[in-house]
């Protein structure tokens, strides 16, 4: 039975890679409380469907060939794994969910590799990374990392994850060729989310209680500088535009996007809804949205006139949004 | 199990947990050496231990927690000895009064005291901080319980960063940054409860 389900699920998974990729920029916001994913037509910035997945939807990518979405998914009500928590595959073009992946227990923010093999997931409960292979359908690893990890970003090469963990606040290194861990550094009290610059050279990390972004020198995975932020800021998501020039940050309870330079400098912040946690951009970077938590929207900017020129209505506590952009 | 005896089974595995295979990133100390005392809150001081002794590990770090001498941590005191000075997670009767008052103030209930903790919080990582103490312990973490963990978690924390108490600030799933006051009393939110121990809100 189980066996045959999985081979249906395969099948399945080779059908939604046949299938291609949208012609036009879809954006995708779980909803954490309503168990829902509101998608939005990226060219009107207007909801255009509501897709029902059930359970705890956090955290929401898109494949590098942009033909399918991720969506993590955790039980409700254990804390232990359960049938509820796991992956689950979204085939971009029909909208049909088309595989489930295991990634182990209470997965919350995951990525995937920059080959599209790959999923790295943090276990908030487990206190450890799961590395999924979306080919094989199974678990390659489960890595011990920090006490509550959160946040996950993969290199632009696709040899480094970092994975934050909000109680040691730590971030370790995941070598994700050889799916194991190289080491672990501290940041700034309750580390959330990491992202890459787009040369792999720089990461940042945001940490929530430390009111601040530790600009990490990647080559030696280490702390190159602490950014601290304004406006009693409580940064969360945090993602880089195309060209590294700019850092986008979520500020949760400061209801703002802060946006930096590479080097940490303030270049500005906008007033967005109530709880940003997650951010996505278009592939050019011109357009930016948050998952507004408690507002239960999604702010739109425009990253040049750093001005929020949308506000759409999402399920309940939206809390990622994905992009998948024609190339 | 004695306190005693549960110590020495976390330091037995930290011995097994292979640090020296482990890189060592960043300028953390070789060895943290905490001297503890006291019984209140012992089950909460043991999460710490084996959370900061998981922290310490992947960072490189040895974590000794029954040393005869290093950090002092008062469990029944609720208190931290640091460059001589005594730092206290337990608030006292005049900051749990401030929470009482000011709670008073915008409530007409039946509010009867304010705790450092209570087992029904649930936002800012506190669900998941009671969810792993009582998959630990199978008991409910209470106000003694979070101070025990904190103790073990300030006084790690600010070894392995190499900050003095006095400036540090600190992530105790209260949502905001806690530090000491002038009179080394952590600066944090206060849950209040009711006569049957109830939660009715937070102050702060």
């Amino acid at each position: 039975m189980i066996a045959a389900a999985g081979l249906l699920a395969l099948a399945a998974l080779g059908a939604q890679l046949r299938s291609a990729p949208p012609d036009a920029a879809l954006v995708f916001v779980s909803n954490e409380r309503s168990g829902t994913i509101t998608v939005i037509d990226g060219r009107s910035d207007q909801p255009i469907q509501t897709i029902p997945v059930g359970s705890r939807l956090r955290g929401i990518q898109v494949s590098p060939d942009r033909r399918t979405l991720y969506i993590a998914l955790s039980d409700t009500a254990s804390r232990v794994q359960g049938s509820g928590d796991g992956v689950v595959a979204l085939d971009i073009a029909s909208r049909k969910i088309v595989a489930r992946f295991d990634a182990g227990s209470d997965p919350e923010q995951f990525s995937v590799s920059p080959d599209g093999r790959r999923l790295i997931a943090a276990n908030e409960d487990a206190g450890t990374a799961s590395i999924t292979d979306v080919v094989r359908h199974s678990v390659i690893a489960t890595l011990a990392v920090g006490i509550e990890p959160e946040g996950v970003a993969i290199s632009p090469d696709g040899r480094w994850a970092y994975v934050t963990a909000e109680t040691s606040n730590t971030v370790t290194v995941v070598d994700s060729r050889r799916a194991r861990v190289l080491s672990s550094f501290m940041v700034d009290p309750r580390p959330r989310a990491a992202a890459f610059a787009p040369d792999g050279l720089v990461a940042y990390v945001t940490s929530e209680i430390g009111g601040s972004i530790a600009i990490i020198d990647v080559p030696k995975h280490r702390v190159r500088k602490i950014v601290a932020l304004r406006d009693a800021a409580k940064p969360v998501g945090v993602i880089v535009a195309p060209d590294g020039k700019r850092v986008y940050v979520a500020s949760g309870q400061g209801n703002r996007v802060v946006v930096l330079g590479r080097g940490g400098e303030m270049i500005g912040s906008v007033l967005v809804g109530k709880r940003p946690w997650n951010l996505a951009l278009t592939t050019d970077g011109r357009k930016l949205y948050t998952a507004n938590g408690v507002s239960n929207d999604v702010s739109v900017i425009d990253t040049a006139a750093l001005k929020v020129i949308a506000t759409i209505h999402a399920g309940e506590g939206p809390w990622g949004v994905a992009v998948a952009s024609p190339k | 199990m004695t306190r005693r005896g549960f110590l020495s089974g976390v330091v037995a595995l930290a011995a097994g947990t292979g640090v020296s295979a482990l890189r060592r990133t960043g300028d953390t100390k070789a060895i943290i050496k905490l001297r503890i005392s006291g019984s209140a809150g012992r089950l909460g001081a043991a999460l710490g231990i084996d959370e900061m002794l998981r922290t310490a590990t992947i960072l490189g770090t040895h974590l000794d927690a029954r040393a005869d001498y290093g950090t002092d941590l008062n469990l029944d005191a609720g208190s931290i000895v640091s460059d001589g000075h005594e730092y206290y997670v337990a608030a006292d009767d005049r900051i749990k009064g401030m929470a009482l008052d000011t709670w008073r103030r915008d409530h007409r209930d039946s509010a009867v005291g304010a705790v450092e903790w209570h087992a029904r919080l649930e936002k800012y990582g506190a669900e998941q901080l009671n969810d792993r103490f009582t998959r630990k312990t199978g008991e409910r973490m209470d106000a003694a319980a979070w101070i025990g963990w904190m103790l073990v978690k300030v006084a790690v924390d600010a070894e392995l960063r190499d900050v003095a108490l006095a400036a540090g600030r600190f992530d105790g799933h209260k949502g905001v940054a806690l530090s000491f006051d002038a009179q080394r009393r952590m600066q944090q939110p206060m849950c209040i409860v009711d006569s049957t121990g109830a939660l009715l809100g937070v102050v702060g």
